[in-house]
């Protein structure tokens, strides 16, 4: 792993640096973008971290999923719970039990026998057909609090699943992420850490080949600024590029003049790199409070 | 005529309401602390102004009269927010607090509740089904208050030179400190656990519903807090006079895990069990020594209707809203402060209309100690930015002879 200062959300969740490990994730996307990618990344990451995986599936055979998550050489191993292939007893006669008992009855004999484990729910909303959604809610928020499980992955489609839903599983979520149709795809994460703090983040990312989130960078925000607008320039000012017309000198640059001012370096700036810091521990008696009595001046 | 013993009024002496046989109803803690019976000293005897044997005024620790009306007051742990709920809680009264998105200040309030539970010595019941309330109740704020003890040993050391008069005097009574009205708290330390265990407290998480599908969490908790007060001796039926009182905390009531009426409309008629349980809570409550703080996550809701039945069954309701994610937060006029706060009812309990504010604009602020509620200022005008040409020149009024190109064309003398 890189031990390159990450400093964009995305890639602290997904390489598992978050601290503290976030109970509850949600991770939606819709019919055009498929966020099946970014849950294999995080699995992959948790297996080479050495964390045993419960793989609820719904949708995916086991064999199938296993192609993709491989465990083979990896310290953690990966379990799955298949409740795609008859959940509803058709065949077999008796539906498939871990879609119908409650969350934490079918984890349990497994999240007991030691070691951190990350329970996977592939596809909430077809669990959502077999259980009733209280139950479903309960035992999520249950298991996410069981002490032997590090985290829950909730893996639903936001198009297909009730609002409602959605919206308890965010109630609940200390993270969500919720995946956009973009080029390159972008997501929206919101973390919610123990302390209070709520960080909200959007940014786009792409995959490679062997499941690793490659190329973060937050997304360019297109919306206009809020606040008090300050502009003058419409009524009083005349344009630049009239004025600089009017004059009998030359004032504007060719594009080579232009790079090398850009390039000039001053005698008097120094380079400066990340020194310079002030470290400040308050007292027990300090009551500082992070405003500056003098932030509404403006001269 | 007769002397009211109960412990609300203080044994004065009035005119009954109505008298039967030897007992009768207090007039003036009717209401609240209602329905009370006084023990009358005679039918026909003769008015005095002296008390009747014995004053039993009790006092309950942390609790005051109010300014306004004769209520006994709590203290809700936040001093901005007793001034705005009109001095404090009155017992008897349900305050309804409306989380922000993330229930991160809200949560701040409901500790500043407990803790002040914790230092006045109430019983204390607590509800939370989404965060575990043994962890609510071990990160409480610490508080500020310096022992007692600890005045008294520096004041005897001291060798007075101005006012050596005084030297022999003995310092006052340190038992003054141990019935005040609000505490003062610090949020970067934490309550000892040690303190928190000499206060008689429940905890309730949902572990002991055997049956959430069947019977909710709603009339199981409705049942265990109606147990508490019997135990407890608060119901106001009971003759036995009141040394404590209760506050009752439920944290994110109507929240998914309790139960999915938050995704109802009004046609469904599925909100029942909670506005059912709301109900008992306020009759409950109303009859007993008992204060109540509900919070509730109405971001959740649905349907409008279901947040403002709540809101007509509690006392007091307020509104915070945090400006976290949204797109206030870049807003300079609330840059330094965390979110608005809506005072949305209070209650006008035995007047007419509730103690007035003088502002309508609040908001809250988190410092590193303490959070604070404030009246909105907006900041003051002084960058140079600012365009000059504010007023419009076709507003400004005419007959202003000596500005310029608005000369009139014809001067008329």
């Amino acid at each position: 792993m890189a031990a390159v200062v990450s400093r964009t959300v995305l890639d602290r969740l997904v390489s598992l640096r978050e601290s503290p490990m976030l109970r509850l994730l949600l991770l939606t996307d819709t019919v055009e973008v498929c966020g099946r990618g970014l849950l294999y990344c995080l699995l992959c990451a948790h297996l080479r971290a050495g964390t045993h995986i419960l793989y609820l599936t719904t949708s995916l055979h086991p064999a199938e999923l296993h192609q993709h998550i491989k465990d083979d050489d990896t310290a953690g191993k990966i379990e799955f719970y298949d409740g795609a292939t008859d959940p509803c007893g058709w065949d077999s006669g008796e539906p498939a039990e871990c879609v119908t008992k409650p969350l934490p009855e079918v984890m349990k004999s497994r999240c007991r026998t030691g070691g951190k484990v990350v329970v996977v729910v592939d596809r909430l909303e077809h669990l959502m057909l077999h259980q009733d959604s209280g139950q479903l809610v309960r035992g999520l928020h249950t298991l996410a609090h069981e002490g032997e499980v590090e985290q829950v992955v909730v893996y639903c489609g936001r198009d297909v699943v009730c609002e409602d839903m959605l919206e308890a599983v965010t109630h609940l979520a200390s993270g969500v992420l919720h995946l956009h149709h973009t080029q390159p795809c972008s997501c929206v994460i919101l973390v919610r850490k123990p302390s209070g703090k709520v960080i909200k983040a959007q940014e786009e990312f792409s995959l490679t080949p062997d499941f690793r989130v490659q190329g973060v960078r937050p997304t360019q925000k297109n919306t206009g600024q809020v606040g008090v607008p300050a502009d003058t320039s419409a009524s009083s000012d005349p344009t630049p590029e009239s004025l600089l017309a009017a004059t009998t000198f030359s004032l504007s640059l060719t594009d080579e003049q232009r790079r090398a001012k850009n390039e000039l370096l001053l005698p008097h700036t120094r380079v400066q790199g990340e020194g310079g810091q002030i470290l400040y521990t308050p007292d027990q008696e300090d009551d500082w409070d992070e405003d500056d009595p003098d932030d509404d001046l403006d001269i | 005529m007769g002397v009211c013993r109960s412990g609300g009024c203080g044994g004065r002496v009035f005119t009954f309401v109505s008298c039967e046989g030897g007992e009768g109803i207090c007039p003036d803690t009717i209401s609240l602390q209602a329905l009370q019976n006084c023990k009358m000293s005679g039918v026909g005897a003769v008015s005095s102004f002296q008390k009747r044997g014995k004053a039993r005024v009790v006092s309950i620790p942390g609790a005051r009269p109010s300014v306004h009306n004769s209520q006994l007051l709590l203290s809700t742990g936040m001093p901005s927010l007793d001034h705005l709920l009109g001095g404090g809680l009155p017992v008897g009264s349900i305050l309804l607090l409306e989380q922000d998105r993330h229930d991160v200040y809200s949560k701040l309030f409901l500790k500043y509740y407990l803790a002040e539970g914790v230092m006045s010595g109430h019983m204390l019941t607590l509800a939370s089904l989404d965060e575990s309330p043994q962890t609510l109740m071990a990160t409480l704020p610490a508080s500020t208050d310096r022992d007692a003890d600890e005045d008294s040993t520096t004041g005897t050391d001291r060798q007075m030179t101005i006012a050596w008069r005084y030297q022999n005097q003995s310092a006052p009574p340190a038992g003054l400190s141990s019935n005040r009205f609000s505490h003062s708290f610090d949020l970067t330390g934490t309550m000892e656990e040690d303190q928190v265990a000499k206060v008689d407290t429940c905890l309730f998480d949902g572990s002991e519903v055997e049956s959430p599908a069947s019977t909710g969490y709603y009339w199981p908790l409705l049942q265990h807090i109606e147990r508490r007060i019997t135990e407890g001796g608060l119901s106001t039926a009971c003759n036995k006079a009141k040394t404590n009182v209760m506050r009752l905390a439920v944290h994110s009531l109507a929240s998914p895990l309790w139960g999915w009426e938050f995704s109802r409309q009004e046609k469904d008629h599925q909100w029942h069990r909670l506005t059912t349980f709301f109900y008992g809570l306020r009759a409950l409550v109303r009859s007993s020594f008992c204060v109540c703080l509900v919070t509730v996550p109405s971001h959740l809701f649905h349907d409008t209707a279901l947040i403002r039945r709540l809101q007509s069954l509690a006392d007091f309701v307020v509104r915070l809203e945090s400006f976290q994610g949204s797109d206030k937060e870049t807003n300079p006029i609330f840059k330094d402060y965390h979110g608005l706060f809506h005072v949305v009812k209070l209650a006008a309990i035995n007047t007419l209309v509730p103690p007035q504010l003088d502002a309508t604009d609040w908001v809250f602020k988190l410092r590193r100690r303490r959070m604070v509620i404030e009246r909105l200022h907006l900041p003051p005008e002084l960058s140079e930015t600012v365009s000059r040409s504010q007023e419009d020149p076709l507003t400004k009024p005419r007959g202003m002879a000596c500005m310029g190109e608005k000369l009139p064309r014809n001067l008329e003398f």
